[in-house]
């Protein structure tokens, strides 16, 4: 007792940083959201709801009056585009006819993400440092999001769910370092894994690793999920190869891929309630 | 009533660090606001508790919205406060540019301690662009945004003298 009150102020900061590593080592081994995160964040997501409402309406009012001219040009620009894939739209659902028919014969189960179950959610909060790219959405358990449910939009993947709230959830972005999602190049059929690097991170990119070398993958290929790996259903868009890089032996290569979601832009997600081990198990 | 200012003043700007500091990123780096509030308090202070706890109370809350192991920004942050308050009180008595110094040395420790403990079960990571494409902006952004804080406090001070 003596020794503590000698040494009072080193007694307390060992103490304190004592019980903040056996916190830090029940977080690890426990695994899941931590009771007093989940208390605590369904209590402030409402309130990170509110200012978010707020600021995207000033945020969205500032950028109209700044790029009104910009949305003439582009309002031009889509108008074409939507004329050029009505007219691509016609041939391909020729393709899809021929090709249902082909796997029909053949007994082929088929993904369709589209059928899925999905809630849609807003994002109520960022990252507050630097170094993971994650949302939170004020969407949870109640509205029937589990963990590892995919989150997309209409342009394609964003994400999955990484923990989940009463009434929110934190998405890991596919951009995040501890992101990885089995992948295939539309083109060629290619599977290989993109994942999240911090170097290209800010960026905005992913990686695509373990590309066959035998592989003829071109910048500009459109990327979609293979479905391997338990998380993603196949079939989801994540994005377009942007450079292939060569490492310095010459042996491997690996490509850059620009996501198709504009992760600054992204306001509103969906969420799939159909986690991929509910959708095999037919739940 | 100074304690309860200070708290809702720091969950305030918790909530700021959540959701709209976004909009003021540059290349993508924001600077952190929770840190910027425990060292420039710490460096006011010349008892070892109030910085220390403060650091814990602000670590914690940055652990609640956070993806890594929950209690990291409550140990960096705890720990950031006392060397602060340290400094604060063997070195210098409130000088503007000595804080300003100390600010950007304690954010890039903090920036890079915390990549040493949320990284370490990667790999691959690119050690370089993360001291130098995150740490060093993050420490550059939080200076400045500093300056705005210590003046603040300090204005303050002067006030309630």
């Amino acid at each position: 007792m003596y020794f503590f009150e000698k040494h009072k102020k080193m007694s307390i900061i060992i103490g304190t940083a004592l019980v903040i590593l056996i916190v830090m080592g029940i977080s690890v081994l426990a695994g899941g959201t931590f009771f007093a995160e989940n208390l605590f964040n369904t209590v402030v997501s409402p309130i990170q709801k509110g200012i978010t409402a707020v600021t995207d309406g000033v945020g969205g009012f500032f950028n109209f009056l700044f790029e009104m001219k910009d949305y003439k040009e582009e309002n031009t620009r889509l108008s074409k585009r939507v004329a050029e894939l009505e007219r691509e739209q016609r041939s391909v659902q020729d393709y899809r006819e021929e090709n249902e028919r082909l796997s029909g014969l053949l007994d082929l189960k088929e993904n369709d993400y589209s059928n899925l179950r999905t809630t849609g959610a807003t994002i109520i909060g960022w990252s507050t440092d630097n170094w993971f790219n994650y949302y939170t959405i004020d969407k949870g358990s109640l509205d029937g999001v589990q963990e590892k449910s995919m989150v997309l939009t209409n342009e394609g993947l964003v994400g999955h769910v990484q923990e989940v709230g009463l009434n929110w959830s934190r998405i890991v972005t596919i951009v995040d370092s501890s992101s990885s999602v089995g992948a295939k190049v539309v083109r060629t059929g290619d599977v290989a894994l993109v994942t999240g690097d911090n170097a290209y991170e800010k960026q905005g990119l992913c990686k695509m690793v373990f590309i066959n070398k035998e592989s003829q993958i071109v910048v500009g290929d459109i990327i979609e999920t293979s479905g391997l790996g338990g998380v993603y259903t196949a079939g989801v868009p994540i994005g377009r190869v942007q450079e292939i890089v060569t490492d310095s032996t010459g042996v491997s290569q690996y490509a850059l891929i620009e996501p198709l979601v504009d992760f600054n832009a992204t306001r509103h997600v969906l969420v799939v309630l159909d986690t991929v081990e509910g959708q095999d198990s037919g739940q | 009533m100074k304690m309860l200012r200070l708290g809702i003043v720091t969950f305030i700007v918790y909530l700021i660090q959540t959701t709209f500091i976004q909009y003021f990123a540059v290349g993508g780096i924001t600077p952190n606001l929770m840190v910027v509030l425990v060292i420039c308090f710490a460096l006011t202070q010349t008892d070892y508790k109030r910085p220390m706890f403060y650091g814990l109370a602000c670590g914690i809350l940055l652990d609640f919205s956070s993806e890594t192991i929950f209690g990291v920004h409550a140990l960096l942050c705890m720990f950031g406060a006392l060397l602060c308050e340290q400094v604060s009180t063997r070195f210098f008595k409130g000088k503007f540019f000595v804080s300003l110094l100390f600010v950007c040395v304690i954010s890039f420790l903090y920036e890079v301690a915390y990549f040493a403990l949320s990284f370490m079960r990667y790999d691959g990571l690119s050690v370089t662009y993360a001291l130098l494409g995150v740490a060093l902006p993050t420490m550059v952004y939080n200076a400045v945004v500093s300056v705005v804080v210590l003046l603040i406090m300090r204005r303050g001070a002067a006030i309630g003298d």
